[in-house]
């Protein structure tokens, strides 16, 4: 008997036309580390609400520890055997004290209060969390909320902890620390379930299963779950490596860390079995007008980014390639400097200003924006980011310093912040939550309105915004904003932004928490945005989207460290100090760089690298290549658990600050 | 609205911990007093009463060392609206008997409509610095637990003391959460040019301008609500008996705090009642 | 001592009860009128009244509760200062909308909530500003608790009505207009 087996299990939400599960049937053995992904919609929170009971199956059966888990009277004994860890970190929180919260789960299983204690203790030092212990839990990082869910879990004693895309909401460090947590608990003997969008996540387990469409349609450990081409893969966006391969043309293997591929290519390049990058290019990376350095006074940062005729330049040489950048089609050929679409001159903000709490969010932030351009903001959570963007959209104010949005400064008495903000408007994150008409063509039409438009004027501006963000108005205008999809509604309230017609948008992490389709939905957008010849400012977590833009600013502390073209900033200029990583693709060519074999520019996609690399190769080389590198596989297992270790002694350094 | 970082720290009350003797009370003590209070208060409803019930909570402030003044500062925001109740009453009570101290027209001011609002005042602010003394010496996690204490000997009549303080528990742990998300919306909606409260008579003008703010609030608490719902089951909610992680000890001379809070409450009902009738 | 009251309505009354206290103390629940501060309309009862429409009248009881309790600590006009004008009118708003939207529940859903929302808001002012006229017979007179009642409390009950409308609607995703956006109307 296993663990866990579904046998034909069958289950449809109430009020839902189309079951979820259509027949599922699979085992899971104790101990076992599986992850499980699919599309948005493809049945795996139903599947986990189905182990953990919440859920009954409408026919076959679900049976954990031999227990038969649509039988509300087993209902307690499952529930202690397999926890549920939630998405939304701060929505499975009960309590307003961290150690009370730990204790609920034991609490309602009526144990003897000092078994709770015991327990209570053991979940939070398991966790780290022994020093926040007596805090309210909202004042912890959602990172640190996501563990306390962990101890939570852990106080339960559980054989089983189902991780329901834990992930999504946190940023890179507190992701790493919810991986490792995920690995260290599996070598104690529990089991982990992992169900996740990230197929880097997901080639972590021990197999992966992948629905779709309420059925199973693969099932296999990692290795063999990438080796097998198909369509519905890519879609999901493959593990790095494993896309490298692909467009290399050689036979995927599964290796978790950039550098760990590094020596696989190095070996092959030494080989010559692939060309040795570098030689013809060197030298193209030291482009003018470079990184701007933070701490260089006022004048000097607008010189450098207004001489920005630099960088289109840099973003060629740097880039090395034009794949690489998305933004700013008139920024790119002109060679007149445009007019900034906002300059920041020694801002500083606090909050809470003139009271005991006053907190300073930024200090002394200098950098200017083009008209035309993409920037990226960079940083851990509470680096300042959504402060910036807030700044920028006159939602809040400077406590010292300057900002000129389009020339104007929101500080003067005159200044008509309602309309400056509608000029470059902000959708702040999750902004799916401010959605409050009932049908969705109604909610993008808030916006056009209130500047006054009324009539066909207004139908069309709401039927370009839609059509923009993949929503045609004929098909969706009469849709219920409360029955799109999680993707749908952050597209739908992005539409609502764009319904304005703005000069610029100001993204706040646009793509958090959408799945990879989702991701790329509005990274093309931002694209198509931005070749219109408007201004893009957006924060993000992810380096790779950062590298898309044609600026980078990484802030740290409030403090802005570093400001320049991704080519510069993944590149030459790069400090490992700031603690953001890089793009996979640019760790990768620093690690070959390490090897001694690549020199040039620093690449920041996957495709260019791959290209510097000579891509595909003749049939019979890529074969040898293949054999070449399963025979170096061995000794790469162990560079690969170095370079992890070092990985997680990083981050571990830079752990989350409490908010 | 210009600035709109307003709502970065929504506290209920003003905890803080002196570590005094009141404060080291349970919970269920603290809410016994300020029961007593308030039966005591409706008692008493002359001059004599109420200045005894204010010396009460002056001493009680005292035992538990937090400044009085400071318990009153509420005042001051209630100053306008208490001063235009003053003025519409003494224009209002104007005709009633008894020696008018100024005349100016057909308005003449009395001793008695003076007393009455010299009495109203001091109610207030004995209100007022009872319950901020309340609030002072319960920290916000003390609050549901307390309550459940509290009620719980209404549990023999059916009362469900145990559902209540979680309901309390959930409210005060969904006070962040709510702030959040109207902080969201509402910059959400700014950057659209929504414009809260339109001015003008209007109600229904006034309550659409509301919408774009209101509405998704609630969608979103609840949305937020049931996650919670599915989290805690899937944590073994049942409503059935459940170990509780926090307890309160009775400190020593505890008791005595009580007896001597059901002594007083008997006194001043007494009092209030049959001796204090032929009293200002 | 199995559950009397099922977990969704107890955290959906708390959930509920902590959009009052947020309305409260960020003030955005008081909406600026013509008499100025002190005598701001208020949409602080909309939450009990929602509570009551959507979960019946336990919730909207604890919901007027626990809006009631924070008024008292809230308050800075020192009338809510007091049980008898803080809690017992609130907790009573909501059963009072229950009773209004029940006989609409089945087939008028959107006609129930208005009406529930302008008996829960009128039944707040009335018993707020009787209990009041009661209690400081001396300086509130009835007669000012009937101008107040008939000005505040009719702006107050139509935008309750209009509120509690538009979120039942959503939530309980009944449709209007045969399902159309207004944006259609825009169009021609």
């Amino acid at each position: 008997m296993s663990f866990i087996e579904f046998d034909s299990a069958v289950f449809s939400w109430p009020g839902s036309p189309r079951p979820a599960i259509r027949g599922l049937s699979f085992r899971i053995d104790e101990g076992e580390y599986v992850a499980i992904v699919g599309r948005n919609g493809s049945g795996k929170s139903s599947l986990l609400r189905l182990m953990n009971g919440l859920r009954h199956v409408d026919a076959g059966s679900v049976r954990v520890d031999g227990l038969d888990a649509a039988d509300s009277a087993n209902a307690r004994a499952l529930r202690s055997t397999l926890v549920l860890v939630f998405q939304s970190p701060p929505d499975q929180i009960v309590s307003t004290v961290v150690e009370e919260d730990v204790a609920f789960g034991p609490g309602n299983l009526a144990i003897d209060r000092a078994e709770i204690r015991r327990r209570v203790d053991e979940a939070l030092a398991v966790v780290g969390l022994e020093a926040e212990r007596k805090s309210p839990p909202h004042f912890l990082s959602a990172g640190q909320q996501q563990r306390l869910a962990v101890a939570g879990a852990l106080a339960m004693r559980p054989r089983c902890i189902a991780f329901d895309e834990a992930t999504a909401m946190l940023d890179p460090p507190s992701r790493q620390a919810m991986l490792d947590l995920m690995d260290r608990l599996n070598a104690e003997g529990v089991t982990i379930i992992h169900v996740t969008h990230d197929m880097s996540e997901a080639a972590r387990a021990g197999r992966i299963l992948m629905l779709d469409e309420g059925l199973l349609v693969r099932d296999a450990p990692p290795e063999a779950f990438f080796a097998k081409d198909g369509e519905v893969l890519e879609s999901f966006g493959l593990p790095p490596a494993i896309a490298l391969a692909r467009t290399m043309g050689f036979e995927p293997r599964i290796c978790e860390t950039a550098g760990g591929c590094a020596r696989l290519l190095a070996d092959s390049i030494g080989k010559g079995l692939l060309q040795r990058p570098g030689a013809a290019t060197a030298g193209a990376g030291a482009a003018p007008g470079g990184a701007i350095p933070a701490a260089r006074g006022v004048g000097a940062a607008i010189d450098g980014a207004v001489a920005s005729g630099a960088i289109p330049a840099a973003r060629g040489a740097g880039a090395s390639g034009a794949g690489a950048a998305i933004g700013g089609a008139g920024a790119g050929s002109n060679q007149q400097p445009p007019a900034p679409a906002f300059s920041l001159e020694r801002l500083g903000y606090s909050y809470l200003r003139g009271t005991v709490n006053e907190r300073r969010a930024l200090s002394d932030i200098s950098f200017v924006v083009p008209k035309g351009s993409v920037v990226a903001l960079v940083g851990h959570t509470g680096s300042g980011k959504s402060t910036i963007l807030q700044l920028l959209n006159s939602l809040a104010l400077p406590s010292s310093g300057r900002i000129l949005a389009f020339g104007r400064d929101p500080c003067e008495p005159k200044a008509d912040l309602r309309a400056l903000r509608m000029r470059a408007p902000l959708a702040v994150q999750r902004p799916e939550s401010a959605l409050f008409e009932p049908y969705s063509a109604d909610d993008v039409a808030f916006g056009p309105k209130n500047q006054g438009l009324s009539g066909r004027a207004l139908v069309e501006r709401v039927r370009e915004a839609m059509q923009k963000v993949g929503l045609p108005y004929e098909n969706y205008r009469d849709r219920s904003t409360r029955s799109l999809s999680g993707g749908e509604k952050r597209r739908l309230a992005l539409a609502g932004v764009l319904a304005l017609d703005p000069e610029a948008i100001l993204l706040d992490e646009p793509t958090q928490a959408l799945d990879p389709a989702g991701k790329a939905a509005i990274m093309a957008l931002i694209t198509s945005f931005a070749a219109t010849g408007k201004t893009v400012v957006f924060s993000t977590h992810s380096m790779d989207e950062a590298a898309r833009a044609d600026m980078v600013a990484v802030l740290r502390g409030g403090a802005l460290l570093a400001f320049g073209p991704p080519g510069e900033i993944f590149g030459n200029n790069y400090d490992e100090a700031w603690g953001i990583g890089r793009p996979w693709a640019a760790q990768v060519a620093v690690a070959l760089a390490d090897l001694g074999v690549w020199s040039g520019p620093t690449p920041l996609d996957i495709a260019t690298l791959a290209a510097r690399l000579g891509s595909r190769l003749e049939q019979g080389a890529a074969g040898a290549a293949t054999a070449d590198l399963a025979a170096t596989a061995a000794d790469l297992a162990a560079t690969a658990a170095d370079l992890a270790a070092a990985t997680a002694g990083s981050t571990a350094a830079g752990r989350e600050a409490p908010r | 609205m210009k600035d709109l970082q307003f709502f970065a720290n929504v506290s209920i009350g003003q905890y803080i911990d002196s570590g005094s003797f009141v404060h080291r009370l349970t919970p269920v003590t603290k809410f016994f007093g300020i029961l007593v209070f308030f039966i005591v208060m409706f008692a008493n409803t002359n001059v004599t009463g109420t200045t005894l019930l204010g010396l009460w909570v002056l001493a009680a402030a005292l035992a538990a060392r937090v400044n009085p003044l400071f318990l009153l500062r509420g005042i001051k925001p209630a100053m306008p609206f208490l001063l235009i109740l003053s003025v519409l009453t003494l224009i209002f009570q104007s005709g009633t008997t008894g020696v008018a101290l100024v005349s100016i027209g057909p308005l003449s001011i009395h001793l008695s409509t003076l007393l009455a609002l010299l009495l109203l005042f001091s109610r207030f602010a004995a209100v007022l610095a009872a319950i901020g003394l309340l609030t002072s010496v319960t920290a916000e996690q003390e609050i549901a637990h307390g309550i459940e204490d509290f009620f719980a000997p209404l549990g023999r009549f059916g009362f469900p003391s145990h559902e209540f303080s979680l309901m309390i528990a959930v409210a005060l742990r969904f006070v962040p959460i709510v702030t959040g998300e109207l902080e969201s919306i509402v910059k959400a909606q700014a950057s659209r040019g929504g414009d809260f409260g339109a001015s003008g008579i209007n109600p229904i003008r006034k309550a659409r301008s509301y919408l774009p703010l209101f509405v998704p609030l609630i969608i979103r608490t609840l949305e937020r609500a049931e996650l919670l719902v599915e989290a805690m089951e899937a944590r073994c909610y049942t409503g059935d008996e459940r170990t509780r992680y926090t307890t309160y000890e009775m400190v020593a001379g505890e008791g005595f705090v009580r007896l001597g809070l059901t002594l007083f409450m008997a006194g001043g009902v007494v009092f209030g009642l049959y001796f204090a009738k032929t009293l200002p | 001592m199995a559950s009397r009251i099922p977990l969704r309505k107890i955290v959906i009354a708390g959930a509920l009860g902590a959009v009052a206290i947020v309305l409260g103390a960020t003030r955005i629940g008081f909406i600026p009128w013509v008499l100025g501060p002190g005598f701001e309309l208020t949409v602080m009862a909309v939450p009990v009244i929602i509570g009551a429409v959507l979960e019946g009248p336990v919730v909207g009881l604890a919901v007027g509760a626990i809006f009631g309790a924070f008024s008292m600590i809230q308050d800075t006009s020192g009338l809510f200062k007091n049980p008898l004008t803080a809690l017992l009118p609130r907790m009573l708003v909501g059963v009072v909308a229950w009773l209004a939207y029940l006989p609409f529940a089945k087939r008028l859903p959107r006609v129930g909530a208005a009406v529930a929302g302008v008996a829960g808001s009128l039944t707040n002012t009335v018993l707020v500003l009787g209990s009041l006229a009661l209690l400081y017979p001396k300086a509130v007179s009835l007669d000012l608790a009937v101008k107040v009642g008939f000005t505040n409390g009719f702006m107050e009950a139509a935008i309750a009505a209009v509120l509690t409308v538009a979120v039942v609607a959503l939530w309980l995703g009944i449709e209007k207009k045969g399902g159309k956006a207004r944006l259609a109307d825009e169009e021609k």
